[in-house]
């Protein structure tokens, strides 16, 4: 019997560097509006969230990525993918279900420097477009 | 650890497959041309064949599996461009096929089978496998070695294919990436991809180590099915896969087939569908019509208790006729089959006949997704392939006569289906010699089933070849001319409740159209009474009914009641006499006569009274009690009593029987 259910790549490497940035004081909130120009979630966070990328980020890595997006929806967020060497289709669902959640929350994603790993893969599986990644 | 499992639960399920592989590999192989290198349809056959000899390991099926190796030695020579592909191929594989089927048969049935046919078709596979000797002969038992070369070529045709991959929500957990299987496909050729998201859950829910994504994905190039398998080999248990090729649209009436071009087989297409036994769908269509039958006896029962429109429960009752309406009709549909599934022996007779005969046939299928009930589907086979063999035995000629004629060398055949009016309709016609009327009614004075100088229109003279011991052949040979078997192919339409009808030209050629209801469980019902009995006569052959008079009647040597009905004589059935009924007495209304249309003639049955319409609900005489001559079967009313259901065809051929040149007349 061939060697059918190979496991997933396990290299233990921290998966994600967190930095919060938090905005000057002073500085003017961009909050997005609706059609009838009112502040469309006056509620919101004026914080912003930035997840740096390792290089290798796999399944293995999931739920400990999961958690820190979870602290993130109510926030702009930007993510760094500019190390990324290796990603695979688990991680790139996940960041793909967290782009949908905060951007449904009227917050924005901002990716930072992006590297052609991350970018190729992720239009491989059809997702680039919906995550704004060009 | 050693696990015990019963193997013969699975047999069922072997041999269902396995016909279906035959069936793959007859068709396929009917689409080969000699000459030509269609690696595609060499790889279908294959793997229709690996699949088998696999099966058939594993069953312990030694001597299938050891012969099905044979063939697959062979065809994996042809996709190899190592054994040219000729008609002399082309016809051992075809014996092999034929062997194998016959092998699988015994098996089921536990009977033995020739085994000097197939250790002569095995000798023939291994004469035609030693033509070269490149052949590794240790890979007698490999696994799959073989799927994995059917891979892409330089001479494979460009094709787009389309595949569906819905990974399972598990699948992350066999330690597959879907990524890892996109790029590899990416490599074949040019391709696009969408990813379907809609099964993905809000963030707040998501199971990080599911898989919730699934891809729609369209690639182009020299691509070969087999390799798109391979790539998601490792995945097929975890995974929905959907892969179609991409063919250029045409109109089904387009399409025109031969026996060595017809494409007609959908295996590029992945039905979803589940097996499911047709003891099961039977139950489940018993006892929707049980429901149906309360459903009526509720109706009853509400106007015989004076209930009001206006009240609630008949307003609910409504709902339930209407919900009880609909789930009859979609269980109907369950047992409901595309008419091409009674086509599929077709092309091989045709290939093999006009091989035989030396005539050449272009063979023409259309309206092939035509449903038709599966009972129905079954025995409307033999009748069909005896009507397509006729048609190329007597009707299509020889090239050089056709050519003289002015005709193309190519005779065609074609085979149409369709729906008209609530029955399908299925046409065979030929554009060839037609039939001579005049040799027709010439045999049949000669056999004394017409007399001499009687007026017979073309139409009735046409009809005479449905009668037993005609045919319009000069020769007898082993495929037709010995006048039996149209009165059968007739008797079999039938017994299903259809009629067939006959249009022919001489020079210019035949056609038989065959009229078949669409199901053979539920009936269009004329309510009527003889007696304290009730009857249900179906409807839709009913032309009309009159005031019955005595006086017309006219009885023909001395056994056979005849009605004077407009200006001919019709057989008269008494179902009084037929069935011991007590007439009725003592009444002032008269007694009518319904006339039914059989084919080109009429039939009058008499009764007392007729009531009314009602749809009913077909259950079997047989199997609830015994076979009785003149019905068809029973039926429970809305009142909750049984009719029984008259078998209007089978009165007419007991009349016929008893004197079949009433019938002529």
């Amino acid at each position: 019997m061939p060697a059918r259910n190979k496991p997933a790549t396990t290299k233990k490497v921290p998966a994600v560097r967190k930095k919060r940035v938090v905005k000057k004081k002073g500085s003017p909130a961009k909050f997005p509006t609706n059609n009838a120009g009112e502040k469309a979630d006056a509620g919101r966070q004026s914080s912003t969230h930035t997840v740096t990328l390792d290089s290798v980020v796999v399944i293995n890595n999931a739920r400990s990525l999961y958690e820190e997006f979870a602290k993130a929806i109510y926030t702009d967020v930007n993510i760094d993918a500019s190390a990324v060497e290796m990603i695979d289709t688990a991680i790139l669902q996940l960041l793909y279900a967290f782009v949908i959640k905060v951007t449904s929350t009227n917050h924005k994603i901002n990716w930072i420097n992006p590297s052609d790993e991350f970018i190729s893969r992720t239009k491989l599986l059809g997702l680039s477009r919906n995550m704004g990644i060009t | 650890m050693e696990i015990d499992i019963n193997l013969s639960q699975f047999h069922d399920i072997f041999f269902e497959e396995s016909f279906e592989g035959i069936e793959i590999m007859e068709t396929e192989l009917l689409n080969l041309s000699p000459g030509a290198a269609d690696k595609e349809t060499v790889n279908t056959i294959f793997r229709a064949a690996h699949s088998i000899k696999g099966s058939a390991g594993t069953f312990g099926f030694s001597e299938i599996s050891d012969f099905t190796h044979n063939m697959e030695t062979v065809l994996d020579k042809m996709r190899n461009n190592e054994l040219e592909i000729t008609q002399r191929l082309i016809s051992v594989l075809l014996s092999a096929v034929d062997s194998l089927n016959n092998m699988l048969i015994s098996h089921r049935e536990t009977k033995p089978y020739d085994a000097t046919l197939v250790e002569n078709v095995s000798a023939q596979l291994e004469k035609l496998s030693s033509h070269t000797t490149t052949v590794n002969t240790s890979s007698r038992h490999e696994s799959c070695s073989h799927e994995k070369q059917a891979g892409g070529t330089d001479d494979s045709p460009e094709q787009r294919w389309r595949i569906g991959f819905f990974p399972h929500e598990k699948l992350f957990y066999t330690g597959n990436d879907p990524l890892r299987l996109i790029r590899e496909l990416q490599t074949l050729g040019d391709f696009a991809i969408k990813a379907e998201v809609d099964n993905l859950p809000d963030f707040d829910d998501l199971d990080v180590h599911n898989c919730y994504l699934g891809w729609r994905i369209q690639i182009q190039g020299q691509i070969t099915r087999a390799q798109i398998e391979e790539v998601f080999a490792w995945v097929e248990d975890d995974c929905r896969l959907e892969i179609s090729r991409e063919i250029e649209r045409r109109s089904t009436e387009d399409r025109r087939k031969s026996p060595n071009q017809s494409g007609r087989r959908k295996t590029d297409t992945e039905h979803r569908s589940i097996r499911v036994s047709t003891d099961k769908i039977d139950n489940l269509l018993n006892l929707v019509g049980e429901l149906v039958i309360t459903q009526s006896i509720l109706n009853r029962v509400c106007i015989d208790q004076g209930m009001d429109a206006s009240d609630k429960f008949l307003e609910c009752l409504e709902q339930l006729e209407r919900n009880t309406r609909d789930l009859q009709e979609q269980t109907m549909s369950i047992r409901m089959l595309p008419v091409d599934n009674a086509f599929q022996r077709i092309p091989r007779i045709v290939h093999d006949l006009s091989i035989a005969q030396g005539k050449q046939v272009t063979l023409e299928f259309t309206g092939e997704t035509t449903e038709l009930d599966k009972t129905v589907l079954e025995k409307i086979g033999d009748p069909l392939v005896h009507l397509v063999r006729n048609a190329l035995d007597h009707g299509i000629e020889p090239p050089e006569i056709r050519t003289s004629k002015g005709k193309p060398e190519q005779g065609t055949i074609k085979i149409n289906a369709s729906h008209e009016g609530g029955y399908v309709i299925l046409r065979i016609s030929d554009d060839g010699n037609g039939i001579n009327p005049d040799r027709l009614l010439a045999n049949a004075i000669e056999k004394n089933l017409v007399a001499e100088g009687e007026e017979l229109s073309q139409t009735q003279i046409h009809n005479l070849i449905f009668l037993p011991g005609l045919s319009t052949s000069d020769e007898i040979n082993d495929v037709s001319g010995r006048g039996v078997g149209m009165d059968v192919v007739r008797r079999n339409i039938s017994d299903l409740g259809g009629t067939v009808d006959i249009w022919s030209e001489q020079g210019v050629g035949s056609t038989f159209t065959i009229r078949l209801p669409l199901t053979l469980a539920i009936l269009d019902g004329q309510i009527v009474r003889v007696g304290n009995q009730i009857f249900i006569m179906p409807l839709h052959s009913i032309k009309e009914t009159v005031i019955f008079n005595e006086r017309e009647t006219n009885t023909v040597t001395g056994k056979v009641e005849l009605y004077k009905y407009r200006d001919e004589y019709i057989p008269l059935v008494r179902l009084h006499e037929l069935f011991n009924i007590e007439p009725e007495e003592n009444t002032d209304k008269p007694e009518l006569l319904v006339v039914f249309d059989i084919g080109d003639k009429h039939i009058g049955i008499l009764v007392d009274d007729v009531i009314g319409q009602q749809q009913v609900v077909i259950k079997s005489l047989e199997t609830n009690y015994k076979s009785v001559p003149g019905l068809t079967g029973a039926t429970v009313l809305g009142d909750g009593s049984v009719a029984l259901i008259l078998d209007v065809l089978g009165l007419a051929a007991q009349h016929k029987e008893s004197d079949s040149r009433v019938h002529t007349g």
